[in-house]
Order: C-alpha cells, then structure tokens, then sequence
C-alpha cells in the first residue's frame, strides 16, 4: 500500500471486510505525507470560508426583512378583535392601539405566510400587568400552539418588545395568526407596534442554541413525557443524531479512533444530562419563587394557580365537625379529587347534597345577601346560610 | 425537629435491618458484596413488612405504631437469631476490605460523588418543599395511605368508595403501606416526608447497579456506567415524584440481575433472590403481575427445557415467588381485582397508528433516557450477529430485556389498553437500568474496551 518510513499498514487491514475499511482506509491516507494533506485541508476549509463569506452580502448580517403589521400609524386590512368579556375595548391612540383587557382577548390577523417569509413575530407593547401572550396559528381552524408559542410579560413602566420564533413546524404555512392576551385581572396594555420579520443569519444561527436552552412549563403531563429539549419545534436529539451515528459507528467500527468515539458520545450524554439538570433547576426556581418565597395571597403553584393556599385556607376555616362538603368549580376538573385527598376524613362530593359548599372560581354559584342562598343560573340551589369568603368566586358557604 | 429526623431514620433502619438478615441468611456462600446486601436490604425489608401488614391488615387489626413495632420486633427477632445462629451476621460497614483506587478513579468518585450529592439534595428539597402535583400521586398512591393511616386499618368494605384506600384499588398496596408506616413512626401524616420514599429508592438503585457490575471490573468503568444510569433525565425525575415506578423498576432490576447471576456462576442465592424480588415487583405494581410474570415464566420454562436449570430449581423458583406474594395474588382473584389500572374485563388488539410517530419520538428522540434506547437498538443489531448460544446469561438478560420492551410498547401500540401515550415512558423507565446493564455488558462481550 505504501513503502517506506513514516508509513504504517494497519494490521490485519486485507482482513477487513470492505465495508469496514472505509474507516481505516484513513489511516494509509494520513499517514503517508500527514503534513501535506492537513496544509491542503486547511487551505481548502479557509477559501470556502472566504467564499462564503462573500456569497452572503454584508447586508444581510445586519438587516431583517420585516412588515409591519400594527403600529400607530399602519393598520394593515385583515385584523379583527375578538374577546371574551364584553368589558374589554380596544382604542387607537396616538402611540398605538390601548387594550383594557379583562380576561382573554385575541387579535387574528389575515395573511398568508410561512417561517420562509417571516420567521419571527415582534411585539412591542407596555402593560400594567403580567400579561400571558400566545401566538396561535391558523387560529380560526386547526389552532395547534405549542409551549414556544407562549411567553409571560411582565408589567412595565415602558416599552418593551417581545420577539417570538416562528421558525416552528406548525407556521410552516398559515392562513391566519392569532396573538391572545391574557391576564389575570383588568389590564391596560398599549400594543405599540406588531411586526413580521425574516431574521438575519446571526439571529437564524443562534435560534437553535435559544430552542434549546427553553424550559418547557411545568405540567400535570410533565410526569409522563417530557417536551423539551426541541430545536426548530423538534425533538433536539433528532438534530445530534447524524453525530450520533458516525460516533457509534466509529466506536464499533474504527480500532484507531473508538476512544475519541467514546469521548464523544459521553459528552453527548454530558450535554444532554447538563441540559435536563438546567430544566430540573428552572422547575425548582420557578417553585421556589412561586410557592416558597412568593408571600402569603400571592403563592401559586404551577398550572394549579393559587389552589393549594386555597386548600389551606379551607383547612383553617372549614368549620369543626364538618364531614362532608359539596364542591363546585368552573376551573380544573381534578380539583374536587386533589380536594378530597387534602381534605380527607372530609368528603368532598359524596352521594347526598352535604350541609357546605366549597366554592373555587365558580362566577355562576353566586351569593344572594339578602336571602342568603345560593343561585345557580337565578335559581336558588341551598337553604340559607353562612358564608365566609375567599375571594369574590371562592368561599365556604354553611347551610344553617 | 430532630427528634422527627431521628424517627424517620429509624422508620427506614429497622425494615433495612429485616432485609439484612433475610439476605445474609440468603448468602449462605457469603458472595454477596457488603455494598450489594446494603443497598438491597431496603427494598427486600420493605417488602416483607409491608406484606406482613396487609395480612395482619386483612384479619381487621388496627394498624397502629405498637403493631408496626411488634411485626417489626419479631422479624428481627427470628431473622436476627437465624443469621447469628448460622454464623452469617455480619455489618456492611466492615472497611477491612477495601478496594484499592487509583488516581483517576479517586476523580471520578468524587465527581460522581459530587453530582450525585447535587441531585440528591435538589430531590430532597422539592419533595419537601413542594405541594404533591402529579395526579397518580395525590389521587392514587399518597391518598391510599392516608385513608389507610387516618382510619388506621385497610378499608375492605367494597360498597365504600375508599375501598382499600381509594384511588385505583386494584393496585397493590405495597407503597401506601410503607407509607403509613414512615406516617405513623413519624407521628403524623406530612406528605413530603413519606414521599421521601422515590428518593431513598433512587440511592438504592444507584447502589444495587453499581454493585451487580462484575467486581473485576474498573471502578473508573463501573462509576461511568453508574452515572449513566444515575443521569438518565426521566428516572432521575421520579425520584421527586411520589409514583411507584421507580421502586418497581428497582425490584424488576433486582431479579432479572439476579437470574442472570445465577445462570453465570450457578449460585442458588441468586435464584432465591429472583424470585423474591420478583413477587416484590408483583407487591408493588400491576404491571408485575400482567407483564414481568409472564415473561419470567417462558424464561424459566426455556431454560429448563435447554438443561440450565433443573425441574427442581424452576419449581423452587415459582414457589417461593408465589408463597411470598400469595397473601395478594388470592386477595385479589378472590375480590375480582382488575389486572391492570382500568378496566380489564375486554382486550382486544388494535394497531393505534396515530401513536407510532409519537412512540418513536418519546422513546428513542426525546431526552427522556438520552440516547439509551438508540445505542440498545444499535448494539441489539450488532449482537444478534454475535450470538454465542452457550452464553446462556447473557442471551437470557438479551431476551428477557427484548421481550418486555415488546410487550410494553407493544400494549401501547397494538392493544386498546393504551387510552394515550401517559403510561408509555413510564413502562419503559421500568426497564431502563435493565438496558443500562446490558449495555455495559455488551461492550465487555465485545471486548470494545478494557473493562479490567
């Protein structure tokens, strides 16, 4: 194969099935003249390096193609308004569009487009109150939106701008986009601007290392699968797997490079272990921050909201000798069973209509003061009693 | 507050002491690593007690701490003086013997050490910090327990609706029952303290694996291969979540190693050991009976019909798995258990394939278990090339790890048992440190490394 010195044959190589020389066939190859071929690799990686530098106009390092959808001065045709309370209004001013917004509104915007387009979504708004933003594709259909689509905006004395990636399998083509308002009480925010964009390549090339680092939220679901880490709105892994492969096959494979193979898959479960444990950690913040040091009335917990001060405040205020209770609530339908563990020796829901009502977040159980019953839809549903209040939907009412 | 940490210490040292001496008299060779009878003393403890309870739970006794203690007492008792009796009674905590580390393995210790630490203490703190929120969890395992300890019996009346505690009754009780032990040693009910439970049988998983790696075998390469499963995201989850699966895993981890270890150097304490931990895979979960079982039972049948086992040694197998978990498996024929969680009255087999993109992506994609399954798949095509027939451990841990992916994927997949993918990676959780395992034996068989 090769004479002289500075050669070696590797052993047992005419050996070698032919498929697996391909590995070692390296080998003679390097060895031969090492230092001549590594000069042409780098001088061949360095001028197609130039070459694509100069393939890809400076201008497009720096300039995003964009639209502007909304702003205070551009309102393009095909935007609509719908919202779930008849309170809330939407006015033009002279700085944007101001949204009092009590509970869920939804801006759908009209247009075709796909991530080819515009691959990134810009909000600019101020807002007196955290307010959740979704972006829904084809909102008026399918409506499949994902953890990436979501983002929680703290309120703000100023401007600030949201920017959300589009670059998701589920904007791959749409015919309509929705961006849903969320908050958790009267809100005034001020959309200043809304603008599609094509990112620049600096932008498009640190995409993926943002998808990666994004914690999906805590779910009830998380117990059972795990969404993250994606890349693009993919399983990450799928993106590392040509990686993989090549490693897994140079581990069983290549007697000359099975170490650096090794090295390389342990790395990868390396990163893929730091990145969980990052996920596992943000959970624990989240919890920390919600439930430990948040202060007594505002502690949440995850998806649960504020229920579990509720159980506690339940635990304190039932009266004494209570044995069972009816439980109403328009909100999850697992919180009567999650009530009735923390609860238990007390029944929650048994067969026969129990003496007290627990009421979370239900607006239709309403209080009459004046006879002091329970109504459901206008229609008393309990004899008179005592009530206690949680808050303006949640309460303890006793029958006397 | 110390007095409950010194409480709760004890409610788990008394049952690890029940285990110790059952497998100290087990080892009659004395084969058995001190660090191997440490780490499954717990589990093999728990076990026990906890089926002596739901006995002496079925005849109506009320289940107070003096019950606890007088079952606890006995079995130190009669384990205690067998053990001393039969000479076997010795600590784990004897460091005359200790192994030699070089330098790198030092490193890789404390890093282990270090990182397990880490996870450890974050494992702690969200169990006791944090509400329980996963459903299984409030509306199944820790609401059984509680029932079971506020009423300080097992309800068995069918017409009430926390019949045997509530939740899916047709589970085993194994893990509520520990739980209103720890509740009552305590001296009452803190969820987050009971819950501790998934993280005490985490460590124990570690330990058992790293010590049922073949001992001549580097401690740099037993420490990797320990991490790997310790790192693993979706089994280092459960740690903090009070779900039975982690236990069962440790159990069905347990007697598939054990078996496997019988049928390399023929030592019966192993097959013992398989069996029991067996039955104990059927005290914790459903899936024991439903799916390990069956496949534990063509294993054994195949084996004695190859010559590895005797007629005797299978029977000996059955009998003792069956007479440590009958108290259960005739508890439940008699009351018309379901099999699995719901109803399992009809089964019929149904291709689900709006699931299969989903299953491929859960299993081998997503970073529930890093790549593991993808490196399994890989190296299960290489091996079936590479099949040594009279390597009968080996192909019997190949064959039992092949046949239970199959058959819990497959109920996913091609049963109408599966209502969604919820259970998918849980079931393969159970068999994940089963495929850690044989891995690292793979690649020794292969001789892809130096292992010594």
């Amino acid at each position: 194969m090769c004479s002289g010195s500075g050669c070696r044959i590797t052993a047992n190589y005419a050996t070698l099935p032919r498929w697996r020389r391909g590995f070692d066939s390296l080998h003679p190859l390097l060895e031969h003249k090492p230092e001549a071929v590594r000069k042409r690799i780098v001088f061949v990686l360095t001028f197609s390096a130039i070459l694509l530098g100069a393939a890809i106009p400076c201008s497009s390092l720096a300039v995003e193609r964009q639209q502007i959808l909304l702003d205070s001065q551009t309102l393009l045709p095909g935007w609509q308004v719908v919202t779930e309370n008849e309170k809330t209004s939407v006015v033009r001013t002279d700085q944007g569009y101001l949204l009092k917004n009590f509970g869920a509104t939804t801006f759908i915007y009209n247009g075709e487009f796909g991530y080819r387009d515009y691959d990134r979504l810009i909000i600019s708004l101020q807002n007196s109150d955290a307010v959740a933003l979704r972006i829904i594709p084809n909102v008026t259909t399918t409506a499949n939106y994902t953890f990436e689509n979501e983002q929680t905006v703290a309120a703000s004395d100023g401007v600030q701008t949201v920017a959300f990636s589009l670059h998701y399998p589920n904007f791959q083509q749409v015919e309509n986009f929705g961006i849903k308002f969320l908050t958790s009480g009267p809100a005034n925010i001020l959309i200043q601007e809304i603008t599609l964009s094509q990112s620049s390549w600096a932008k498009k090339l640190l995409q993926p290392l943002k998808d990666y680092l994004r914690v999906a939220p805590y779910s009830g679901f998380t117990v059972n699968i795990f969404p993250a880490p994606r890349i693009f709105g993919r399983s990450a892994f799928v993106y590392f797997l040509p990686l993989f492969l090549m490693l897994v096959a140079a581990l069983f494979y290549s007697s000359r490079f099975k170490h650096k193979a090794l090295l390389g898959l342990l790395v990868l479960w390396l990163v893929t272990d730091a990145r969980m444990g990052y996920e596992f950690l943000s959970y624990q913040i989240a919890d920390y921050q919600t439930w430990i040091a948040a202060p007594q009335g505002q502690k949440t917990l995850r998806t649960y909201g504020d229920f579990y001060t509720f159980i506690d405040w339940l635990k304190e205020t039932l009266p004494e000798n209570t044995g069972s209770v009816n439980f109403h609530t328009a909100n999850q339908a697992h919180f009567p069973r999650l009530a009735q563990y923390y609860l238990y020796p007390i029944l929650v829901n048994p067969p026969s209509a129990a003496a007290v009502y627990i009421v979370y977040r239900q607006p239709k159980l309403i209080y009459n003061h004046q006879d002091q019953r329970l109504y459901l839809d206008d229609k008393p549903v309990s004899d008179p009693g005592v009530i206690t209040f949680y808050d303006q939907d949640s309460f303890i009412f006793a029958r006397r | 507050m110390t007095f409950l940490i010194l409480r709760l210490l004890l409610a788990y040292f008394l049952p690890w002491l029940v285990g110790y001496f059952a497998l100290r008299i087990l080892d009659y060779q004395g084969k058995f690593s001190r660090g191997f009878a440490f780490f499954a003393a717990l589990p093999i403890g728990t076990g026990i007690f906890t089926m002596e309870i739901f006995l002496l739970g079925l005849t109506g006794l009320h289940l107070s701490l003096g019950l606890f203690l007088k079952v606890l007492a006995i079995n130190l008792l009669i384990l205690g003086a067998t053990a001393w009796y039969l000479r076997r009674f010795s600590w784990p905590f004897d460091f005359s013997g200790r192994t030699l580390l070089r330098t790198l393995d030092k490193i890789l210790l404390a890093c282990f050490i270090l990182i397990l630490l880490f996870k450890v203490s974050a494992a702690a703190w969200q169990i006791l910090h944090v509400p329980v929120y996963e459903f299984d969890a409030w509306n199944n395992w820790d609401l059984r327990a509680k029932v079971i300890f506020t009423e300080q019996k097992i309800p068995l009346d069918k017409t009430q609706p926390f019949y045997l505690g509530g939740g899916i009754n047709s589970y085993p009780l194994h893990d509520p029952l520990w739980k209103v032990w720890v509740a009552r040693a305590t001296g009452s009910w803190h969820e987050g303290i009971v819950n501790l439970y998934s993280l005490v049988f985490y460590i124990c998983l570690i330990g058992l694996f790293f010590n049922s790696l073949p001992r001549d075998w580097k401690v740099s390469v037993r420490l990797v291969l320990t991490y790997a499963l310790a790192s693993l995201p979706f089994l280092y989850f459960h740690a903090f979540v009070a779900y039975a699966d982690l236990e069962f895993a440790t159990y069905l981890f347990l007697s598939i190693t054990a078996l496997f270890w019988f049928l390399r150097n023929a030592y019966l304490a192993n097959l013992i050991l398989s069996a029991l931990t067996l039955s104990l895979a059927i005290w914790t979960k459903n899936e024991g009976f439903a799916v390990v079982a069956p496949v534990m039972f063509l294993a054994t049948v195949f084996l004695l019909l190859t010559g590895r086992v005797t007629g005797k040694q299978v029977f000996g197998y059955w009998l003792v798995t069956m007479f440590a978990v009958l108290p259960w498996l005739l508890f439940r024929s008699v009351n018309k258990l379901e099999v699995l969680s719901g109803n399992s009255s009809s089964f019929s087999l149904a291709f689900n394939s709006h699931f299969v993109a989903d299953w491929f992506s859960s299993v081998f994609l997503r970073s529930h278990f890093n790549f593991l399954w993808l490196m399994v798949l890989v190296l299960l095509a290489d091996y079936l090339f590479k099949v040594e027939r009279k390597d009968y451990g080996m192909n019997f841990f190949t064959a039992a790890l092949v046949l239970l992916f199959l058959l819990y994927n497959g109920i996913v997949l091609f049963t109408d048992k599966a209502y969604d993918l919820s259970a998918l990676n849980r079931v393969n959780l159970h068999i994940a440190p089963l495929a850690v395992f044989w891995l690292a034996l793979v690649v020794d068989k292969n001789r892809i490394f130096d292992y010594r």
